[in-house]
């Protein structure tokens, strides 16, 4: 009995809400109980993985949706729970030491990142964001970067006034505030009515795509994160960005029945963010503005993948971006603050210093780009297959092109920080001379674990070609050479 | 020239909506037009007849010959809830908006105040530091400053009363925690010098929150179901009725309040010279 | 008439988030916007000749007219979420006049 309340999704959110609540008037404790919040949760993440057995609908109150509010566990949102709350623990681990009096507000961003990856209700998914914004406007000003964190506050509102537009115009048309219900009701008149629902998904897709980073309102990124320290870095790109896109890919699966006026509307937003972001990374030379452009980019690839209802191949490209993301921007992080810098010239050769941190870095830069027997090849190839399969192919000829200008940069940034030129040049730094290795051998720990994982991810599927491909691989190139 | 632009953009978004709310008929679906709402359509109305739970359950089990001679037979006609009357009704609260709030959506409730709270403790991170009063550039009059100590005491009362009764008048814990910090803010203008116990209010609010939690988890462990109502909700209209749903709102109120107060210490105060 | 009014009230907001410099006219710019959303979604729930959701002891049946109170329930959470961003808007409106001197957003120089 007891096992079986401990298995209860609601505990992801519960918990850490009630820790944030002592923590408030138990001050001297309050970093103790994140840490307690924060492995509770992963272990009970894991825990839920290994009995699932089938989607679960936890019913709050006890009341049935669409009258209550429930929550969903089904393998989508199983799949976030796992990653978000691992890699919470992992950034904890790593930038322990920056939280300050920052506790409650990290374990309130714990519990609405759970509760936007499990919630089934459309306004439930409003008050989780509006949480999770707050909590990010407060702990993106920690370093008095207090403009920024301004500006974000002021567009994040907006979008979720946005937002909330559109959910009461789908409630004044459906009647419901529940996204299976109204996808229920969608399924029984057959796909038609998509003119109506013109304007609600517009708000809603304006506002979400300030929160998921999407280009023209994702201008509060560059201002956030260009500055920003290893916790708060990764907390945005890996954290708030898996669990926003994964809410995104839920209200795409459920809600959204789009004419095709929309669809392009949306792609083109999509693909005009990867494209402006993509070219963006390219021209920077500071490593933090590279990665942020690059989280906008992936964020961009992720949408257009949900709005042709590839979801598989979604989560997988979202996974393997926030697991790298984590990786580079923590090691990012770490360089800027212990070198004062993240300027790619004056890091040159750091990696010579710290070769563990090197390895797991250039594993995850290769992840990201998609290199074969890396965890992101078979991500990648997925979304090709499954945009080829759908028809069309202009899509993944701009996402083959802008993988190529991703790999670019990227490999420019590897070859310069493992590059030791001359002796002279290295030594002449005498930050680089100072350097605290020390604290980096826990990073360099974590990242070649993380490395380890990633490979092995992506040299299994080549095992198992026909189980884990949504298309048999070798049938597929006979099509293609066929087709030529 | 960015204001023509942004005039532009805000006229053209107008139209769109305009466009789109009032004109055309696209069906099958529609936007109901204003004041056409149709209850039945909706799930309010099984908020407003408190039969949610009703006819809950039949659809789950097999039916076999036993279960449906014992099940309620579903085609009776729920019974009609009766201010003074019925006993035991689904939440048992008179207010129905407080009946969603605190019942049937009482997650986003929990949301709401975790919002309340976070800003609040946001605004603590970034106004903190030894404080002393800011003065303003007037002195309180003789009516401000003692007309304040009688006013305090009422408005306190009367918060008290409009979060103690949510359940059977408008207002509920939000309004209720408002009033009383408003009282708060009155002391504060009235006399320059006051200064709120600011550590008492966030412990007040620390636990208020916590108890509303752990309201949820007692759910959870009695009941089966996260913040369930698992008090029994006696009549509609009385004072002691709706389960869980008083106490809850008592909790909300005192904590609405104590953040409030926090917050206007906040803003009210500026650190000391050094 | 009451959509209408929200809606350009919407409109007037997001017209003052365009525009604005000031961080205060900012803050109140988005309390423009967000009062407009919350008189929409009470909009919403009307029912023509519908009385408030509550049982008294002269509306004491739940038979009668009632208007929507889902819509009720949701503009109240609406209005606390708007308050507590207020606040925090405006703590950060105080520290940035401290570090910068002024409100004025364009005169705030530094990254």
């Amino acid at each position: 009995m007891a096992l079986d309340i401990l298995k209860n999704p609601v505990l992801l959110i519960a918990v850490p809400l009630l820790l944030a609540f002592l923590a408030v008037f138990l001050k001297k404790i309050d970093k103790a109980l994140l840490w307690i919040a924060a492995v509770a949760n992963a272990a009970s993440a894991v825990l839920l993985a290994v009995v699932y057995q089938g989607m679960t609908v936890v019913e709050l109150g006890g009341f049935k949706p669409p009258f209550g509010i429930s929550l969903v566990l089904d393998e989508y949102s199983l799949i976030g729970v796992v990653v978000l709350n691992v890699l919470f623990a992992l950034i904890l681990l790593l930038s322990g030491k920056l939280v300050k009096q920052y506790a409650t507000v990290l374990l309130v961003a714990l519990a609405a990142l759970n509760g936007i990856i499990l919630t089934g209700d459309l306004f439930n998914l409003f008050v989780f964001l509006e949480i999770a914004a707050i909590a990010a406007y407060i702990f993106t000003a920690m370093d008095k970067g207090f403009k920024h964190s301004f500006n974000y506050l002021v567009v994040g509102t907006l979008g979720s006034g946005l937002y909330l537009f559109g959910i009461i115009l789908l409630y004044n048309i459906f009647g419901s505030l529940n996204m299976f219900d109204i996808r229920a009701q969608l399924q029984a008149i057959g796909g038609a009515g998509a003119e109506t629902l013109t304007l609600p998904l517009v708000m809603i897709f304006t506002g979400l795509s300030v929160e998921a980073k999407l280009m023209p309102f994702g201008g509060w990124v560059k201002g956030v994160l260009h500055k920003a320290n290893s916790l708060v870095g990764t907390m945005i790109v890996s954290g708030y960005a898996l669990a926003v896109l994964l809410a995104v890919g839920r209200l795409m699966d459920t809600v959204f029945q789009m004419t095709d006026a929309v669809l392009i509307a949306f792609t083109a937003v999509a693909v005009g963010t990867l494209i402006f972001a993509e070219a963006s990374a390219f021209s920077k030379k500071n490593l933090r503005e590279i990665l942020l452009f690059s989280s906008v980019a992936q964020a961009g690839l992720v949408v257009l993948l949900f709005l042709y209802g590839l979801t598989v191949p979604a989560v997988l490209v979202l996974v393997n971006n926030v697991v790298s993301k984590f990786v580079l921007f923590t090691v990012a992080g770490r360089l800027a603050h212990a070198l004062e810098t993240d300027d790619i010239g004056e890091l040159k050769g750091v990696f010579v210093k710290v070769p563990l941190v090197g390895v797991g870095f250039t594993v995850a830069v290769m992840s990201l780009i998609g290199l074969p027997l890396f965890f992101g090849f078979v991500a990648k190839i997925n979304a090709l297959v499954g945009l080829f399969n759908a028809g069309n192919v202009w899509l993944p000829l701009i996402i083959l092109v802008m993988a190529v200008v991703e790999g670019a940069y990227f490999v420019r940034i590897l070859t310069t920080l493992w590059n030791t030129g001359e002796e002279g040049e290295v030594s002449s730094r005498d930050n680089l001379k100072a350097f605290n290795l020390d604290g980096m051998k826990g990073l360099g720990v974590v990242s070649v674990g993380i490395a380890i994982v990633i490979v092995a991810l992506g040299i299994l599927p080549v095992l198992n070609i026909k189980q884990f491909f949504s298309v048999d691989f070798m049938t597929f190139v006979q099509q293609l050479l066929g087709g030529m | 020239m960015k204001q023509v632009v942004s005039i532009l953009l805000v006229v053209a978004l107008g139209v769109f909506v305009f466009l789109a709310l009032y004109t055309g008929d696209h069906s099958p679906l529609q936007f109901t037009p204003y004041g056409e709402a149709d209850l039945s359509t909706r799930v309010s109305q099984r908020f407003v007849d408190k039969t949610v739970t009703l006819g809950m359950g039949e659809a789950e089990t097999a039916p076999d010959a036993q279960a449906e001679a014992d099940a309620p037979a579903f085609e009776a006609m729920p019974a009609l809830v009766v201010y003074g009357e019925t006993r035991d009704a689904e939440t048992g609260s008179a207010n129905m908006v407080t009946s969603i709030v605190v019942n049937y959506r009482s997650f986003d409730t929990l949301g709401e105040v975790t919002v309340l709270f976070i800003a609040a403790f946001g605004v603590g991170l970034l106004l903190s530091g030894k404080r002393k009063r800011q003065q303003p550039a007037y002195e309180p009059s003789f009516i401000l400053k003692h007309g304040a100590r009688i006013v305090f005491g009422i408005m306190v009362v009367f918060g008290v009363y409009v979060f103690i009764h949510g359940h059977l008048t408008p207002g509920g814990g939000f309004p209720g925690g408002s009033i009383i910090a408003a009282a708060i803010l009155l002391l504060y203008i009235a006399d320059n010098e006051f200064q709120a116990k600011v550590k008492t209010f966030k412990i007040l609010e620390g636990v208020a929150g916590s108890l509303y939690v752990i309201a949820g988890l007692l759910g959870l462990v009695i009941g089966g179901y996260f913040l369930q109502n698992f008090l029994p909700t006696g009549v509609v209209g009385d004072l002691v009725s709706a389960g869980v749903i008083p106490i809850v709102y008592i909790l909300i109120g005192l904590k609405v309040g104590s953040e409030l107060t926090g917050v206007i210490a906040g803003f009210a105060t500026e650190e000391e010279a050094e | 008439m009451i959509q209408y009014v929200s809606i350009a009230l919407m409109l007037v907001g997001i017209y003052g988030l365009l525009t604005q410099k000031n961080v205060i006219k900012l803050i109140v710019s988005l309390n423009i916007f967000e009062v407009g959303i919350n008189v929409f979604i009470i909009s919403v729930g009307y029912v023509s000749g519908g009385i408030a959701p509550i049982l008294t002891s002269q509306n004491n049946t739940s038979a009668l007219l009632y208007v929507d109170p889902l819509p009720q329930a949701l503009v109240l959470t609406s209005i606390v979420i708007g308050v507590g961003v207020t606040a925090l808007a405006l703590a950060f409106a105080r520290r940035m006049h401290k570090q910068y001197g002024t409100y004025n957003l364009d005169e705030m120089e530094g990254e």
